[in-house]
């Protein structure tokens, strides 16, 4: 493998390591952040091979599916809770995110699989860009289970 | 409430409830998920159908033939149908069908459930006729006259439809349970 391309894959994961690093941690532990960041950069090295290899960047949606996949839980949490405490309680916020959540991890998915199908990418991208999105988001998974805000945030 | 709910009520009108699914908040999230995954699966099915066809290319033993049929805008039409049908099943205020449903005289039968009512028939019925459409296109367009290598077209496009309709009944099912914070207020 070309070393400016393990570079390429880095200085893309380090960003966002470090936003996930700089969100205030509950217990600091070390080894298991390090551990993360390293499984994180090695999604991303997944899917930007599988563009690189055969100089066909469209694998890169998934990367960019499965990143944008926890932000509107995050969102439609935050809406709900303005009224938490009112009779009229709706859950209907939450629902909307959970449902946007699953199509969005549904089209990291499929994508793919459907790029490939139309031979528009090679199979073994296919499966490189598929493994990459499940690392990448599997990491963002793990890291708001374990340091995430309070435990009911959940993705 | 003053006469307490009974297996028969005297004031019923139909011989059997409407079915009532008590799913705790575990179940409900784990539905609304599969339902959002299952929508987003049955577009997909659609898509690469349409992308096939777009780069659908003519048989390599007779490289100057055409191609003969593509995935034009009929085809889109069911979808169309299908898919306002979900938005329309799924925005529905449930708890409004619950009281139509239930045969209270008292209870709400107001004008919001019968609103509710005309709703959720519109709303089934265009996911129906998505369905029905999509079958018509696949008989119409591609059994009839033999397109025997383009049938997957009109297959995604059954399929689609098809998923579209049970992703609503998951989400139906999965959010006819209380809601959670209801159920840790009366707790």
């Amino acid at each position: 493998m070309p070393p400016h391309l393990l570079t390429l894959a880095l200085s893309y994961a380090v960003p966002l390591t470090s936003y996930l690093r700089n969100m205030p941690p509950r217990n600091h532990d070390l080894p298991a952040v390090i551990l993360l960041s390293f499984v994180l950069a090695l999604g991303f090295l997944l899917i930007i091979l599988s563009c690189a290899l055969w100089a066909n960047w469209l694998p890169l949606l998934v990367a960019l599916t499965f990143v944008l996949a926890p932000v509107p839980n995050s969102i439609c949490y935050r809406c709900a809770r303005a009224d938490e405490l009112s009779p009229e309680y709706n859950s209907a916020y939450i629902d909307f995110g959970r449902f946007l959540t699953g199509m969005l991890v549904t089209t990291g998915l499929s994508l793919p699989l459907l790029l490939a199908h139309s031979a528009l990418i090679q199979p073994a991208a296919c499966w490189m860009s598929i493994a990459g999105g499940g690392l990448v988001y599997g990491t963002i998974l793990v890291y708001s289970g374990w340091f995430g805000g309070g435990g009911d945030d959940e993705f | 409430m003053s006469i307490p709910r009974a297996t028969y009520d005297p004031r019923r009108v139909f011989r059997f409830n409407l079915p009532k699914f008590e799913v705790g908040p575990k179940t409900r999230s784990i539905g609304t998920y599969l339902s959002g995954g299952l929508f987003a699966l049955s577009y997909f099915l659609l898509f690469d159908a349409a992308t096939l066809s777009a780069h659908a290319k003519p048989p390599s033993d007779a490289p100057h033939d055409v191609v003969p049929v593509h995935m034009t805008f009929v085809d889109w039409i069911p979808a169309i149908c299908s898919t306002l049908g979900f938005l329309v099943v799924s925005l529905l205020d449930k708890s409004h069908l619950a009281s139509a449903f239930s045969g209270d005289t008292w209870g709400g039968d107001g004008p919001a459930a019968w609103r509710a009512r005309v709703v959720l028939f519109i709303g089934v019925a265009l996911m129906a006729g998505g369905l029905a459409g999509s079958l018509t296109v696949l008989i119409l367009k591609y059994i009839i006259p033999d397109y025997t290598g383009y049938i997957y077209y009109g297959g995604a496009n059954v399929g689609m439809n098809g998923g579209i309709m049970i992703s609503a009944m998951v989400l139906w099912v999965s959010q006819s349970g209380s809601d959670e914070y209801e159920y840790q207020l009366t707790v």
